[in-house]
């Protein structure tokens, strides 16, 4: 089943550990997550970009026709990026000498170093998932997300 | 990556001597070559004598589009019950697509095939077109309907795309964000890459549509689709290296590179040609007399496989095709060993490092045929390479 739903903000930020077995970690700020079929996307106004954190922004979001075609892969981006940073220390693309356009930059042309770099302790199929969901490509990060979680229980 | 038979004109004992060597596992019956009721016999017979072995039926609906020209060679296709001839305007309509599907299917459901496949049209000239939509439209539809037919053998939806479509990397990646996003999603697709003609080898040994083949292998397979690749010959160690899980090839050159010239009348008066030999450490396939007299001064340029035997002296017709399906199977098993596509892209370098060298020894003591030499390993090498920087692996 596609979702329909877009939280565009996911990043360390809003991710909150629980105490709960059964529910380890909730996302939060829905504040501009929008439903694809309803709302219509907006621009921040004073930079022109997405709304959003924009060292979080999946790269297909930089593209001029970005309305015409986004989906829940931009989420899967975002939520591997914050995977990548918590395991690693550090975020992939983003350095912080940067300014917001060398970023952005990043983002568009730069594939991350793979998380193997800094974490060959984690078993390599977690390694593989989310050096796969950072893809810039949206049809090259694995959509099926029951098949994911499937794969994700078999091998870690 | 296993290999099956791709069907035409002339099956004789083929696919049969196939599947008993176990160099083949399966077979794509073509609607063109076989009237409906052979067709139901033939894949009875082979459910009897090789049970595991894979029986595909390709409808061919894309020959609907050109039905209409007057020269068009359908073959047995007219005697299909689902066939039709069409104009694009109206399968713009949602409503006809899914009435065509239904009959294609229909027809499969009574076969003992092992999976159902799904028609489509050919997207002839870009992603972005109106021929594109109408494909999604019967890709889309496809599962929705399969579904209603309470059947349980795995559904491919047919995709097949002109290499004027997809060369232009830009157009196919946003059909591929397209395709990849389904509500109703197929178990896998069939997927077809046209030439402009069977003779056009250049059209498909070509970088990006090499690198774009591989790269809907590579993106299907993420995705959690099952693929096989129709008439992908001996490019089908790179579609199985990225994911591909079936690669097909004939024993016709119209049955190694997929074409409507297929369905076009045929030039008369020609001769055979001259039986080939596929050496898996060319890439490539040579004559048998360029084999003859190549084994005695580069003995390494032979597979050392079983049928090699066979090729002591002029091959019967009939051991060509055999002895190509064996050399393919034993590649394919070579390069797409370890299941993970960087190390099968590493045997896939390895491998045209090594035709390279082997060509390079063979013309400071041989010339070879044009169709024979090495024009093909450039193409492979930049599609690889191509590949690996827009899949960025």
């Amino acid at each position: 089943m596609v979702s329909h739903v877009i939280h565009r903000d996911i990043k360390p930020d809003n991710v909150m550990k629980l105490n709960r077995k059964d529910r380890s970690y909730v996302l939060l700020d829905l504040g501009i997550a929008f439903s694809i079929v309803d709302t219509p996307l907006t621009f921040n106004a004073s930079n022109r970009l997405p709304p959003g954190t924009y060292r979080y922004l999946a790269p297909e979001m930089l593209q001029p026709g970005f309305r015409e075609s986004l989906d829940f892969r931009s989420d899967m981006y975002a939520a591997a990026l914050t995977v990548y940073e918590y395991a690693a220390g550090q975020h992939p693309l983003a350095k912080s000498k940067d300014d917001l356009i060398a970023t952005l930059s990043r983002i568009v042309r730069e594939s991350p170093k793979s998380l193997r770099v800094y974490r060959d302790d984690l078993s390599p199929f977690l390694i593989g998932t989310i050096d796969q969901m950072l893809k810039k490509i949206p049809a090259l990060r694995p959509s099926n997300i029951n098949m994911l979680i499937g794969k994700l229980e078999e091998n870690t | 990556m296993k290999l099956y038979a791709q069907h035409g004109y002339g099956e004789g004992e083929k696919i049969n001597q196939g599947l008993q060597k176990g160099i083949i596992s399966g077979a794509v019956y073509s609607a063109k070559d076989i009237t409906p009721d052979r067709l139901n016999n033939r894949l009875s017979e082979i459910a009897a004598s090789s049970p595991s072995a894979a029986r595909i039926f390709d409808p061919q609906y894309y020959v609907s589009l050109i039905g209409s020209d007057p020269n068009i060679r359908l073959g047995k296709l007219e005697e299909y019950p689902y066939f039709s001839i069409r104009r694009r305007s109206q399968l713009e309509s949602n409503q006809l697509i899914a009435d065509e599907i239904r009959k294609v299917i229909e027809f499969q459901i009574s076969l003992p095939v092992t999976a159902i496949i799904s028609p489509n049209i050919l997207i002839s000239r870009s992603f972005d077109s109106v021929k594109a939509v109408i494909a999604k439209n019967f890709i889309r539809q496809a599962k929705g309907i399969y579904e209603q037919f309470s059947d349980n053998r795995p559904l491919y939806v047919t995709l097949a795309v002109s290499r004027e479509a997809l060369i232009d990397f830009t157009e196919l990646e946003a059909f591929l964000n397209d395709v990849t996003l389904l509500n109703s999603p197929p178990d896998g697709f069939y997927l077809l890459v046209g030439a402009r003609s069977i003779e056009a080898r250049t059209d498909l040994y070509h970088a990006d549509i090499i690198a774009n083949w591989m790269l809907l292998n590579y993106s299907l397979k993420i995705n959690g689709y099952q693929i096989i690749n129709g008439y992908s010959d001996l490019i089908s160690p790179f579609l199985g290296a990225v994911g591909g899980d079936i690669g097909c090839t004939g024993w016709w050159s119209n049955l190694r590179i997929f074409s409507m010239d297929r369905f076009a009348p045929e030039a008369t008066g020609g001769r055979l040609p001259v039986q080939r030999y596929l050496s898996t450490k060319l890439l490539n396939r040579i004559t048998f007399y360029e084999l003859g007299a190549l084994r005695r001064i580069i003995p390494n340029v032979a597979n050392g496989l079983p049928m090699d035997e066979e090729y002591e002296g002029e091959p019967e017709r009939a051991i060509e095709v055999l002895q190509s399906w064996e050399a393919l199977s034993s590649l394919l098993a070579i390069i797409t060993a370890s299941g993970d596509s960087s190390k099968n892209l590493e045997k896939c370098a390895e491998a045209i490092k090594s035709a390279e060298d082997l060509y390079t020894s063979i013309k400071a003591r041989y010339r070879l045929d044009p169709k024979s030499d090495d024009t093909h390993l450039e193409p492979l090498q930049e599609g690889m390479n191509l590949f690996k920087k827009r899949a960025e692996i």
